[in-house]
């Protein structure tokens, strides 16, 4: 470590999980609000961290305010362990909670993740936290919160409708990649993070509880293990994920996995290699056993 | 019991909370905070309701205790610097012993169901009962968000047709009232307002 | 603890903290103390207990330090800490009309019973670089420590002024309001208010806020776009004591120090109405902690926007509100530097698809849900 770090936390400074418990206490009461309320954006107060507001601090709090000893946690940016975002992330959770880390999904009680979710299946025993940028869909179409609110309360969602009407018109087909506009248990809308649509069916009827923290927009919201999610869709244009054609992962062979397009530095042509860094690493694993 | 570990704010929250986390997601899942049993020797009730209570109270909330039970009310004032309220404005209800209360349905009707605009403003139920015993227990059959498809659970200790005046109470969602439940030996079940329930 | 092999981003961020931790030094041989910050960058000082919502001059001083003097990262700091802090008590109210005085000026009077108290003011500087200040040193500070006199104790027994306001509400001037009614005050630290706010949240929202994106926003309001040109009925700047309750004695105060503060009280005209009532001239308030005159004006003119009509975004209490807090703005256009390249793919994904469908290329068998 350098002279810096080693001198900037000091964990004796700090409580356990870094905030107070009145903190925690205010974010466990929302927590347990918006598991009630499939869906529904619970406003909580969202205490300042040491990161950035828009860098996760939704998911920070809701990680912090879960975090125990008996706990293992991975942390993802873009599926990926050991990006910068994911680094830093990691380090102040663990120095603030001490709790093992792990880059398994598998080995994981806590994931928080940004814009991706594993490729393995979450089982019971696990909790997905996602950060999110924008917790409300119908921002697209309304920009006041007080008005936002109304709409939600009244189930009106025809405006969201007739945007997504308005972009099959202009474009053939909806126009909308990631943050795809979804209702939870038939009845509120949500975003489900900016995940991309490839991984908005896995929260369907999920075995783990996934639950969502916007930090700076100051909202927590849930789905609930075995809750319907279904992505607004017409009759006609029905929803579909992304599609990567032939293209396999030139690392583990991957294929029907999320992929990261590269140009290849050399040769200049496109390669393709799994999102999900810890499921690729598994593989690559594997295959050497064999 | 003297020499036993006392209540620890941080850690043993966090555990009572994440044992609430999980049963509020997965309904009719017992899961237990048995280890505050011993480490809140001067608890006026079962241990398991305070445990529960010390975890989510505090100065930002308020409750209601029914029946009325003066000690009870200080000593959650006392520990955790939450506001006594009237029933229709508390934000947590706190049954000790349903025996002692003479209408339950009033008390469902009158609690906070929150509205369509803020329906997270609902009363939230800690509620002490016998036990989840399979011999005991009068089994009700759940389903809806957090299950499957159904699961079983037996509950001892609840007011005849509690499950038909909660139903009224949820006929609105969103509005509606989450429920947490506690045995004797300090097992946790809920029930938030999406399940459905029948007797088996 | 959990093991965690180092990998290329945590040796890429443990370097980047180094060459972070080398520009700081600057390559000085004399590390700034954080003292000298806070009794000579005041102003600064002032302003990022402000925006960071802790009066804590000491440690503002070391957050400036840390943070290379940006007020952004320095507010952040603050902030952060706050978080961690438990909450013990809350202190009674505090009156600004019994501040004692540093500072007080009225622009609607010629002049006002106590007198204009110019006090220290950059007004009527004139703008010059001075470049003796180049070479001060100790004691040219003690020399004029010396010279000036400024008795320490003459400041401390500054008698505190009624308030201008209280001058038009004796004439009856003042339109009648229906915020003063207000009861407890919220805390938008402990709970998120619900819009339309309550008049406390609203002055809590803005007494938070950055000064340049408020004064930006007030500056909007008078030159045209919002209905308010206030005049400034009294701008006070000077020391309010804190107290709380003493603990287990009801109605008995414990006194727990001071704080510096700024309070601007705005008069707008009888035609600007607050919610079309008539009769009388409207106030706009504006309450900061330290010595921070531009967001105490900004933060009158304001309040005052926000609790009158109209159409320009200074009327607009969500677009107001949620854009002035410098932790919430600096965070999240910052936060454009992190990878984005999931979602960039996914939407390459998606116009990849329509161009095909445009080429009238056969359609890829596509994943349905």
């Amino acid at each position: 470590m350098s002279p810096e770090s080693s001198k900037r936390f000091r964990v004796s400074a700090y409580n356990f999980g870094f905030l107070d418990e009145g903190s925690k206490r205010e974010i466990r009461r929302s927590t347990l609000k918006a598991v009630a309320i499939p869906g529904y954006q619970v406003p909580f107060a969202s205490r300042e961290l040491p990161i950035g507001k828009g860098w996760g601090t939704g998911g920070m709090q809701l990680s912090l305010s879960l975090a125990g000893s008996r706990d293992t946690i991975k942390v993802i940016d873009q599926g990926h362990d050991d990006s910068v975002n994911a680094v830093s992330i990691r380090h102040l959770i663990q120095s603030c909670t001490q709790v093992e880390m792990t880059r398994d999904s598998q080995a994981a009680s806590l994931i928080q993740s940004r814009h991706r979710i594993p490729e393995i299946p979450l089982r019971k025993d696990q909790i997905l936290i996602l950060q999110v940028p924008q917790p409300d869909p119908l921002k697209k179409v309304e920009s006041h919160e007080k008005k936002v609110k109304q709409l939600h309360a009244d189930k009106d969602y025809k405006g969201m409708w007739l945007h997504l009407y308005e972009d099959i018109s202009q474009w053939g087909d909806i126009s909308i990649s990631a943050d795809y506009p979804s209702t939870a248990h038939e009845r509120y809308l949500f975003a489900p993070s900016p995940l991309p649509r490839w991984d908005v069916p896995k929260l369907n009827h999920s075995e783990a509880l996934c639950l969502l923290g916007a930090g700076r927009e100051k909202k927590i919201y849930a789905i609930p293990p075995h809750t319907q999610v279904t992505p607004l869709a017409f009759d006609d244009v029905p929803f579909t994920t992304e599609n990567f054609g032939k293209a396999s992962c030139k690392n583990c062979g991957a294929d029907n996995v999320y992929l990261d397009e590269f140009i290849d530095d050399e040769t200049g042509q496109k390669t393709y290699s799994c999102s999900d860094t810890g499921y690729c690493h598994q593989r690559m694993a594997e295959r050497r056993i064999q | 019991m003297k020499g036993d570990q006392a209540f620890d704010l941080v850690h043993d929250s966090q555990l009572i909370y994440r044992e609430m986390l999980e049963a509020v997601s997965r309904p009719g899942t017992i899961s237990n905070i048995k280890t505050v049993l011993t480490k809140l020797p001067d608890s006026p009730v079962n241990p398991g309701l305070i445990g529960m209570a010390l975890t989510i109270l505090d100065g930002e909330t308020s409750f209601a205790v029914v029946p009325e039970f003066s000690k009870l009310s200080s000593y959650i004032q006392q520990k955790t610097g939450s506001r006594v309220e009237t029933l229709d404005q508390a934000d947590y209800i706190l049954m000790h012993d349903l025996s002692l209360v003479p209408s339950f349905s009033e008390v469902i009707e009158t609690i906070k169901k929150g509205t369509l605009i803020d329906p997270h403003d609902s009363a939230t139920l800690l509620i002490q009962v016998k036990s989840f015993s399979a011999t005991n227990g009068a089994p009700y059959i759940l389903s809806g968000p957090g299950i499957a498809s159904e699961s079983q659970v037996p509950i001892e200790g609840l007011p005849e047709n509690w499950e038909k005046t909660r139903q009224r109470a949820n006929k609105e969602f969103p509005l509606g009232i989450d429920f947490f439940f506690v045995s004797q030996a300090a097992e946790i079940l809920s029930i938030p307002r999406t399940t459905r329930i029948r007797k088996a | 603890m959990g093991y965690v092999t180092v990998t290329g981003g945590q040796t890429a961020i443990e370097e980047a903290e180094k060459l972070l931790h080398h520009y700081r030094t600057g390559q000085s041989s004399h590390p700034l103390h954080p003292e000298t910050i806070e009794k000579q960058m005041r102003l600064l000082v002032d302003r990022i207990m402000g925006e960071g919502g802790l009066y804590a001059p000491d440690h503002a001083s070391l957050a400036l330090k840390q943070a290379e003097g940006d007020p952004a990262e320095a507010a952040f700091l603050l902030r952060a800490y706050r978080s961690t802090l438990s909450r013990n008590f809350y202190t009674k109210t505090v009156d600004p009309g019994e501040m004692r005085l540093i500072r007080r000026i009225s622009s609607t009077f010629k002049d006002i019973p106590g007198g204009q108290v110019l006090g220290p003011t950059y007004d009527y500087t004139h703008r010059l670089l001075n470049f003796s200040l180049r070479e001060e040193t100790e004691e040219d500070f003690s020399e004029f420590l010396e010279a000036v006199d400024i008795d320490s104790e003459q400041v401390e027994q500054t008698p505190s002024f009624k308030k201008v306001t209280e001058l038009l509400k004796a004439e009856n001037l003042l339109a009648d309001s229906e915020m003063e009614q207000e009861q407890e005050p919220v805390d938008i630290t402990r709970e998120k208010p619900a819009f339309p706010l309550s008049r406390s949240a609203r002055l809590q929202s803005l007494a938070r806020g950055e000064t340049g994106a408020m004064s930006a926003l007030a500056y909007s309001a008078v030159r045209g776009h919002g209905k308010v040109h206030p005049t400034i009925g009294e701008l006070r700047v000077g020391y309010a004591d804190i107290e709380i309750e003493y603990p287990g004695r009801e109605n008995e105060s414990l006194y727990i120090g001071e704080t510096m503060l700024t309070e601007v009280e705005t008069v707008n005209s009888f035609t600007e109405t607050i919610n079309n009532q008539a009769g009388g001239l409207n106030l706009g308030y504006g309450l900061v902690f330290g010595h921070n005159e531009l967001k105490a004006i900004s933060m009158a003119v304001l309040e005052h926007s926000l609790a009158t009509e109209g159409e320009a975004p200074v009327h607009d209490e969500e677009f107001v509100l949620l854009h002035i807090d410098s932790v919430d703005s600096s965070g999240f256009i910052s936060h454009m530097k992190m990878p984005h390249y999931v979602t960039f793919q996914a939407q390459l994904n998606r116009l990849r698809k329509f161009q095909e469908e445009e080429g009238g290329k056969p359609e890829d068998e596509s994943r349905k849900q």
